[in-house]
């Protein structure tokens, strides 16, 4: 870009775009995967499901450790490697003054453009708008990842003898899906103290997410 | 993150999105076999039998009630907040948790269709362990099946926490 030519709306969003790059390329790259799966976008906050898949994982890896294949260890390590890039970025990306002042300013200083307050709000306006619109992508990828690693836990569960028979043991009646087995977890947890609330209370939320 | 899935993975995960849901069918109690055990004189001498409309609550959530019940006819629904969590019938226990340990209702019990319930008074709940193997043996699986879960929740929360 030539120096003269660039006014400071140009370079913020050549900034913008470089800042976010990583970010952007990610959620291309996941769609593309979403494409191959034809599975639509996850509407549902499925990525707050997050804890509990953990936990329904490890208790059914314990029932047969045998159950999943290698294609879900790679789905659920991917799943929550998107999951911590998404926290990452929300982290990375709160405090836009001091992106202005440390990395902004740096850059267009090669531009000799120099702080203003015109030139602040422009770049927080810009810069709020985009972390929000890519923020909101990276969710939704989340969101259908986990519902992806939700679909096929269950669905290679389903196969399992040994999981087969600790429902049965264990009277856990309904299908192989995350809400029967979120209700035997609530059923089995007992209220009164603060740990435990917290607990009752999340799967409470999920409850209303899974399907 | 910029995992790339082989075809015959891709063709796995969508076999998983298409699949239909299948169903676990739960083993209850076999109620003829116990009943056939207990003679009605007997049932009296454990607690009352009671009727109750659907609709009603039974237990709710945070009451220090101690009586446990178990479901002679018909069903009831569990609820925790305003949530619907389960719904269990013949055969099964309930309020078993604070007839052991003293602590309030964990959960609010209706009943979803008329039923008819043995409703055990805590003094007789020794009895039935002493006389009633059977459903003795039936109520220790149902608080080690708890007591299991429990340890599932416990290890989730003591692996979050090193987070």
């Amino acid at each position: 870009m030539n120096k003269k030519d660039t006014s400071a709306s140009s370079l913020i969003a050549l900034f913008l775009e470089s800042h976010f790059k990583e970010a952007v390329d990610i959620v291309e790259f996941e769609n593309e995967f979403f494409a191959e799966c034809e599975v639509a976008h996850c509407k549902d906050e499925y990525g707050k499901l997050k804890r509990f898949l953990t936990t329904a994982t490890r208790h059914l890896r314990d029932v047969d450790e045998s159950a999943f294949s290698q294609t879900f260890h790679k789905l659920y390590q991917d799943g929550f490697a998107l999951s911590d890039f998404a926290t990452k970025f929300a982290m990375k990306n709160t405090l836009v003054s001091q992106i202005y002042e440390k990395s902004f300013l740096n850059a267009a200083a090669a531009y000799e453009i120099t702080h203003s307050r015109a030139l602040e709000d422009s770049f927080s306006t810009m810069f709020v708008k985009t972390r929000n619109t890519t923020a909101n992508d990276i969710a939704v990828a989340v969101n259908t990842k986990f519902y992806l690693i939700d679909r096929l836990l269950w669905f290679e569960a389903s196969k399992s003898e040994k999981i087969k028979h600790f429902f049965s043991e264990s009277s856990i009646d309904g299908h192989f899906d995350s809400p029967t087995l979120i209700k035997y977890y609530l059923k089995n947890t007992d209220t009164g103290q603060t740990q435990k609330e917290d607990r009752t209370q999340y799967l409470r939320e999920i409850l209303k997410i899974a399907r | 993150m910029y995992c790339k899935f082989e075809p015959s993975e891709i063709k796995h995960i969508k076999e998983a999105l298409n699949a239909p849901k299948t169903t676990s069918k739960k083993e209850r109690i076999d109620w003829s076999v116990l009943k056939a055990s207990i003679d009605s004189q007997k049932l009296v001498d454990y607690g009352f039998v009671v009727k109750k409309a659907p609709g009603t609550v039974l237990l709710k959530e945070g009451d220090t009630t101690k009586e446990m019940y178990l479901i002679l006819d018909g069903e009831v629904t569990v609820t925790i907040g305003n949530t619907e969590i389960a719904t269990i019938g013949v055969g099964e226990f309930f309020g078993e948790m604070s007839m052991v340990d003293g602590l309030p209702r964990s959960a609010t019990i209706t009943t979803s269709t008329e039923c008819k319930l043995l409703e055990i008074a805590p003094k007789n709940f020794e009895t039935i362990i002493k006389t009633e193997p059977s459903i003795a043996i039936k109520l220790l699986e149902t608080v080690i099946k708890r007591f299991r879960a429990q340890n599932e929740i416990l290890a989730e929360a003591i692996w979050h926490s090193r987070d």
